[in-house]
């Protein structure tokens, strides 16, 4: 029998956050590399054109029939997306070739005396101040600095607001505006994966003060955000706080307090966190039993236990995700299909689900197999009423 | 010469006690315990802190500082060893395929793997099939150990096989792969002879290799 759609995608979304029945699951892939490949754009241009991004995505929407909820709008800004993770990278077109994925060359672009700055002057001031300087062309190969400039930041923001009043026309929310990072994030990648671990043995009351006086800025940053495109929604990027990396006690000192007070500070003005969390966050699910009941939304990647986070949260949090990669590329239609009915029993049974990828979609992923996932996610809903 | 210790060593080094190791190292070498006397004790010390990564008690936070720790400590140690007891375990290859710069996973997994007495011989990132092969050649090593972020460094892990196997050496040589999304379906893409989720996993593979080897 078809399944009958009683739903706009907004109020289905609206739904599936606040844990309320839905008439079917809300579909909102994160679709940026596999959706250029899908259109022949080599990734070196598409990563530098705001009209290209627009363009593919709107393309392969299209052609796979489209979906809910469109994953951001605009192209992944350079500079916003330092201020939340400010790691080096290779890019294709400069160190890669034309079309390889950009990849993190994690080497620490912080120093240990820069904590003592940063505890004085917030992040921002260092951010603009020493680090985006630090990465112009020609000193080194980066992120930041090869494909932006300022006024390209204030010209790519006009550019995402026009997208998203397009896809508002066309009925389609985008989930959020931009992503911040939480400030264990954001040192875990200036300061290198490496050092960083060993700053939480070495100096961790500089640590934290430091991330203490991080924290106001990102969260302004964050409300700008919302407040600038009227997306009620922003996103939180975060792979370093899970348990792949830290013991559930670091999670309680380093991250869990500013976590709690990131998230407070969102809710209390209407804004919801996609805590877009990759890696293993098993260990740590309960603690998200102590951030506010449907006022988030925990996004995983396919390396979280999806299932058992349903058990421990589904009556707390909104979860999202999580069609693995791996699957993606190498699996069948039919195993696709197959998972992806399996999270729609399980993870969807009672609402407080979005399906999505497991973080992005891998840029070589079989397109019959995204379709797959898309098409489930369309036509299978066994808890409708 | 003093050939005993009493354990302060390994115990220092599991609680991730930084200046307390590089003192004892210092003063045991200063009073005439032997290099390989200090370096096994040592080695006990990493033993557990993997032990204690594998029951949950430990994280990879954890597992970067130990062997930061034991890292300095063999500065101090390794130029006084006379070759005995420096790499019990045997010669590993290891590297992150071409197409992936990622060092991290590998990195560690490395260091780990020489606590544990492996002589690993690593390549570093966007490693083409042919240095492999050539390395793998040149060591007679009997474990090589690839890693990969990304999806599409799939193919090149598959190529890296293959190569291996084009150069005779795939009979003595076994492959283990690792990394973010790895997973037995990629294995069998890629026709490895095992995978690892974690880094306690890689050191378990390479002790059942190589003593399959001996």
């Amino acid at each position: 029998m078809a399944l009958i759609e009683t739903m706009t995608p907004i109020e289905r979304l609206n739904a599936a956050v606040d844990l309320k029945p839905v008439d079917r699951v809300p579909i909102c892939p994160l679709m940026d590399f596999f959706a250029a490949r899908q259109q022949g754009v080599p990734i070196a241009k598409y990563i530098n054109s705001d009209q290209l991004c627009e363009e593919v995505y709107e393309r392969t929407y299209e052609q796979m029939g489209g979906w809910d909820v469109v994953f951001s709008a605009g192209r992944l800004e350079p500079i916003l997306f330092s201020h939340a993770f400010p790691v080096r990278m290779k890019l294709p077109g400069i160190e890669l070739a034309e079309d390889e994925v950009w990849q993190f060359d994690e080497k620490e672009c912080m120093t240990v005396e820069e904590y003592d700055y940063i505890i004085q002057h917030g992040w921002d001031k260092f951010f603009w101040g020493k680090y985006l300087p630090r990465m112009i062309p020609g000193k080194r190969a980066g992120f930041v600095g090869q494909v932006t400039t300022i006024p390209h930041l204030i010209q790519s923001e006009r550019q995402q607001i026009k997208e998203i009043k397009k896809w508002a026309r066309r009925g389609r929310p985008v989930l959020m505006p931009a992503s911040i990072g939480h400030p264990f994030e954001v040192l875990s990648a200036a300061r290198s994966l490496t050092e960083f671990s060993l700053d939480q043995f070495r100096r961790p009351d500089k640590v934290i003060a430091t991330m203490e006086a991080m924290a106001p800025d990102i969260i302004a940053l964050g409300k700008r955000k919302a407040n600038a495109t009227r997306i009620p929604r922003i996103m939180m990027g975060a792979a370093r706080g899970s348990t792949t990396f830290i013991s559930p006690k670091q999670f309680e000192k380093f991250y869990l307090p500013i976590l709690k007070q990131m998230v407070d500070a969102f809710a209390a003005e209407g804004i919801t966190p996609l805590l877009h969390h990759d890696s293993d966050w098993g260990k740590n699910l309960p603690y998200f039993r102590e951030l506010p009941a449907r006022k988030f939304i925990l996004e995983l990647d396919g390396m979280t236990d999806i299932f058992k986070a349903k058990e421990l949260l589904g009556d707390h949090v909104c979860l999202m995700g999580d069609v693995p990669a791996t699957l993606l590329k190498l699996g069948t239609t039919e195993e696709v299909t197959a998972y992806v009915r399996k999270l729609i029993d399980v993870v969807g049974k009672g609402g407080g689900f979005i399906l999505s990828s497991g973080c992005g979609i891998p840029i070589d992923a079989r397109r019959e197999n995204v379709q797959a996932m898309i098409e489930t996610g369309r036509t299978y809903y066994p808890h409708q009423n | 010469m003093t050939q005993a210790t009493n354990g302060e060593l390994a115990h220092a080094l599991v609680q991730l006690e930084e200046q307390h190791v590089a003192t004892l190292v210092s003063m045991q070498l200063a009073g005439g315990v032997a290099p390989v006397i200090i370096l096994a004790e040592m080695r006990q010390g990493m033993t557990e802190v993997g032990n204690r990564f594998a029951d949950g008690t430990y994280f990879l936070t954890e597992l970067i500082m130990a062997a930061t720790i034991f890292g300095q400590a063999m500065k101090k140690i390794e130029p006084q060893l006379t070759g005995e007891g420096s790499s019990e375990g045997g010669d590993v290859v290891f590297a992150t395929v071409k197409g992936d710069i990622h060092n991290l996973g590998k990195d560690i997994v490395v260091a780990m793997l020489r606590s544990a007495g492996f002589r690993v011989h690593d390549l570093g990132v966007d490693v083409p099939p042919e240095r492999i092969v050539q390395k793998l050649n040149e060591t007679g090593a009997g474990l090589l150990g690839l890693s990969a972020l990304l999806t599409t460094s799939f193919d090149s892990m598959k190529a890296t096989v293959q190569a291996v196997e084009k150069a005779g050496l795939r009979d003595r040589v076994k492959i283990m792969i690792g990394g973010g999304p790895v997973d037995e379906r990629v294995c069998a893409f890629v026709g490895a002879d095992a995978y690892g989720h974690d880094v306690q996993d890689a050191i378990g593979l390479a002790r059942q290799f190589a003593a399959l080897e001996v």
